[in-house]
C-alpha cells in the first residue's frame, strides 16, 4: 500500500463523515446584510483583476513542472556559486538553490535535497520552508559523508527503579566566531566535546522515555544557520540508523537577549510579538485553563529556547508554585540559572512599581487602576512571594519570613473568598509548613482547622484549591506524627 | 440545504472537515456531532459573521479546544482502561475499519494532522497555526504519520 492509497483509504472512513442532519442542529445566525452596490462593483473589478493576472502569469510560465513523473523524485540542488572558499563560505547569498521555485509541483512528489557537505544549514533549511510552503511533504536527504562511522555508546543499565525527569530532547549546533569546528550540546547542558558524548546524552534522555512509558521521544534538532549542512545530517543520520525520534528541526529563533536587555518584561518598550514574550502568554493561558502538563511544555520550549530571558525566569516561577514543591516535571539543569537569575528579574521589576509602602504593606493604588492591571500586579507581587520559597528552599531560610509577608500582604487587600484570598490562605499555610521550624507545623495544623471550621467545603473546588487544602492536611498530620 | 443562509454555507464549506477532526479527537461519534454544534453556538455568540474569512481556522481552534480539554478529563479514566477495551478491533487488512483503527493508534498531535490535512484540506501552514507548531513541524508530522499508517496497513496484506 502506497501513502496516496492510505490517504484515499482514509478519505473514504465512513466513521470520519458527517452523519446526515448535522447541519439541523446547528444555530442559526440573524441574516445577512446585503452588500451595498459599491461593494458588488469593487468585487466585480477585482474579479476581473485577478482573472487578467492569471492570464498574463500563466502566458510568462506555460509549462507548469506538475507534469512530472509521478516516482521520479524532485532533486533540489543546493551549490555554492561565489568567488570564495566554499569550504568556509556561510554567507547564504552565495548558496543558490535549483530549482529556486518550488511552485506548482506535485505535493505528493518525492524529494530529495542534495546539498554539498560544507553548505550552511541556513541554505538548506531555507530549501525545506520552500518544500514546506510548496506542500512538498516527501523530503529526504543526500548523504555526502555516508560511510563516516556513527558512533553511538549506549547508555548503562539502569539498576533498579529510579525517577524519571522528562524534559524536551533538544540538540543545539552552534559554530562559534572564530572556531572552525560546530559545537554541540543537549539543552542547557554543558558543551560536548565529542558527538559520542553529545549522543550517550541523548539515549540515556531517550531511555528516560521509554521508562516513562512514553512510546516516542521527539528529538529536536537546532542548528545555528551557519552550520555546516554535515554535522546536521550526521545527527540526522545517526538518529535515524539508531531508530531515534521522530526528529523535528526547530524554526530559527528571532531573537536572543541577555536579561538586562529584556528588563522590565511587561513594562519597557517592547514590541508585543516578541517569542519569550508570546511563549509566557501561553504559559499563562495553559496555567490559567488548568493544563500544568501543557504549561510545562511551553516552559521547557522556553528555557531551551531563551534560557535568559525574564519572562523564562517568570514562567518557571509560576510552574514551579503549581507543582507544589515537586520536582519531577520541569527542567532540573535550569534551576541553578534560575536561582541567580530570578533575584535580579523581580527586583527590577517589582522595584520600580512600589507596590509595597513604608510600613512594609501592600497599597492597593498601587497596583493599578483597570481589572487587568490589578491582577498583572498581583500576579507578579505573588511570584515574588514564590520565589522566596523557593530560594528558601535552596537554603536561605530567612526567605520564608519574606514569602510569608507577600501572601499576607496579597490577604489583606483581596475580597474575602475570592480566588486570591483561597491561594493566599493556602500558600501562607504551605510556607509555615515548608519551613516545619519550631511551632510551624502546628500552627499550620491550628490555621487549617480554622479555614476548615468556616468553610467546610473550602472553595468548593471552585479555583482547584480544595484538594490542595486538603493534601495540606494530610501532609501536616504525616508530619506531626510522633516518630 | 437552503441555500444562502450563511451558518450552512459555512457548514458545507468546514463541516466535512471539522466533523472528523472532532472525530479524531474524540473517538466517538456523538461527542463528535456535540463538538461541531458546540463551535458553531461558540462562534457564532462571539458576534463574527459566518461569512468571515476566518472562521474556519476559528471553528477548528474551538474544537482542538474542546477536544483537548476532555482528553484530560479523561485521562485518569482512560489509565484504568482494560487493554481488552483498547484492543484493536478484528478487520479485515486494507479496510477503512483498520485505517480508522490505525488512525486511533497515533499519537495525539500526529492524528490531528493527519485529519486536518487529508480531510479537512488545510495547508500546513494553517495546521501549524491551528496546532501552534511552525509548519514544518506539521508536515514533518504528517510525514511521520502516513510512514506508519502505510507500514501498519500495508503488513497485514504482504503476509497474506
Amino acid at each position: 500500500m502506497t501513502p496516496e492509497e492510505v490517504e484515499e483509504l482514509l478519505r473514504r472512513v465512513p466513521e470520519l463523515q458527517p452523519p446526515p442532519g448535522l447541519e439541523d442542529r446547528l444555530p442559526r445566525a440573524a441574516a445577512p446584510k446585503r452588500f451595498p452596490a459599491a461593494t458588488a462593483i469593487a468585487a466585480s473589478i477585482m474579479f476581473c483583476l485577478g482573472i487578467l493576472y492569471l492570464v498574463i502569469d500563466s502566458a510568462q510560465d506555460p509549462a507548469p513542472p506538475s507534469l512530472g513523473i509521478k516516482d521520479e523524485a524532485l532533486r533540489i540542488v543546493i551549490e555554492h556559486q561565489g568567488d570564495c572558499d566554499e569550504a568556509r563560505c556561510t554567507d547564504l547569498r552565495h548558496w543558490k538553490q535549483k530549482p529556486a521555485d518550488l511552485a506548482g509541483w506535485r505535493t505528493d512528489r518525492r524529494v530529495v535535497i542534495l546539498a554539498k557537505s560544507s553548505a550552511p544549514w541556513g541554505a538548506v533549511r531555507r530549501a525545506l520552508d520552500g518544500c514546506v510552503q510548496a506542500g512538498l511533504v516527501r523530503i529526504d536527504y543526500s548523504s555526502p559523508g555516508g560511510d563516516r562511522p556513527l558512533p553511538v555508546t549506549p547508555p548503562p543499565a539502569p539498576r533498579g527503579p529510579e525517577k524519571v525527569i522528562l524534559e524536551q530532547i533538544r540538540i543545539i549546533l552552534s559554530r562559534k566566531p572564530g572556531r572552525e569546528e560546530t559545537v554541540r550540546k543537549v539543552g542547557n547542558r554543558a558543551e560536548s566535546p565529542t558527538i559520542e558524548d553529545l549522543m550517550h546524552i541523548v539515549l540515556t534522555m531517550v531511555a528516560d522515555y521509554g521508562k516513562a512509558g512514553k512510546a516516542e521521544a521527539p528529538i529536536h534538532i537546532d542548528p545555528g544557520a551557519d552550520v555546516p549542512w554535515e554535522d546536521v545530517l550526521q545527527i540526522v543520520e545517526i538518529c535515524r540508523k539508531e531508530r531515534l525520534g521522530p526528529v523535528e528541526f526547530v524554526p530559527p529563533v528571532r531573537g536572543k537577549a541577555a536579561v538586562a536587555e529584556l528588563l522590565p518584561a511587561g513594562a519597557g518598550p517592547r514590541t508585543p510579538a516578541q517569542p519569550d514574550e508570546t511563549s509566557f502568554a501561553d504559559l499563562q493561558k495553559e496555567l490559567g485553563a488548568g493544563r500544568l502538563g501543557d504549561a510545562v511544555k511551553v516552559l521547557s520550549d522556553m528555557i531551551a529556547r531563551y534560557p535568559d530571558s525574564s519572562y523564562t525566569v517568570r514562567g518557571y516561577t509560576r510552574v514551579r508554585a503549581r507543582l507544589d514543591g515537586a520536582d519531577d516535571l520541569v527542567a532540573a539543569d535550569y534551576r541553578k540559572k534560575w536561582l541567580t537569575l530570578a533575584p535580579v528579574v523581580y527586583d527590577a521589576l517589582i522595584k520600580p512599581r512600589k507596590f509595597v509602602d513604608g510600613r512594609g504593606v501592600l497599597d492597593p493604588t498601587a497596583l493599578g487602576k483597570t481589572a487587568p492591571e490589578i491582577a498583572e500586579s498581583l500576579n507578579l507581587y505573588m511570584e515574588l512571594g514564590y520565589m522566596q520559597r523557593e530560594l528558601a528552599r535552596s537554603g536561605q531560610k530567612f526567605q520564608y519570613d519574606n514569602a510569608s509577608t507577600v501572601f499576607s500582604n496579597v490577604l489583606r487587600v483581596v475580597m474575602v473568598q475570592c480566588e486570591w484570598w483561597w491561594i493566599c490562605k493556602y500558600e501562607v499555610l504551605a510556607t509555615l509548613v515548608d519551613r516545619g521550624a519550631g511551632v510551624d507545623l502546628k500552627l499550620a495544623k491550628v490555621g487549617l482547622e480554622n479555614v476548615e471550621r468556616a468553610y467546610p467545603e473550602f472553595d468548593e473546588a471552585k479555583y482547584g484549591q480544595k484538594e490542595r487544602f486538603l493534601r495540606l492536611k494530610e501532609k501536616i498530620a504525616e508530619l506531626l506524627q510522633p516518630k | 440545504m437552503a441555500a444562502g443562509d450563511p451558518v450552512l454555507d459555512l457548514y458545507e464549506r468546514v463541516g466535512r472537515g471539522l466533523y472528523a477532526y472532532a472525530r479524531s479527537l474524540t473517538g466517538r461519534a456523538d461527542l463528535a456531532e456535540d463538538f461541531v454544534q458546540e463551535a458553531f453556538l461558540r462562534y457564532l455568540q462571539t458576534g463574527r459573521s459566518p461569512l468571515d474569512p476566518a472562521a474556519g481556522p476559528f471553528l477548528y481552534g474551538i474544537v482542538r479546544n474542546l477536544g483537548h480539554d476532555l482528553a484530560r478529563r479523561s485521562a485518569r479514566r482512560a489509565k484504568h482502561e482494560s487493554e481488552a477495551a483498547r484492543a484493536k478491533p478484528v478487520v479485515s487488512p486494507g479496510s477503512e475499519a483498520l485505517a480508522l483503527a490505525e488512525l486511533e493508534q497515533l499519537p495525539l498531535e500526529q492524528r490531528e494532522v493527519v485529519v486536518l490535512k487529508i480531510l479537512a484540506d488545510l495547508t500546513f501552514e494553517e495546521i501549524g497555526e491551528l496546532v501552534r507548531a511552525p509548519a514544518a513541524t506539521a508536515a514533518s508530522r504528517y510525514r511521520y504519520a502516513l510512514e506508519k499508517l502505510t507500514a501498519r496497513l500495508s503488513a497485514p496484506q504482504e503476509a497474506r
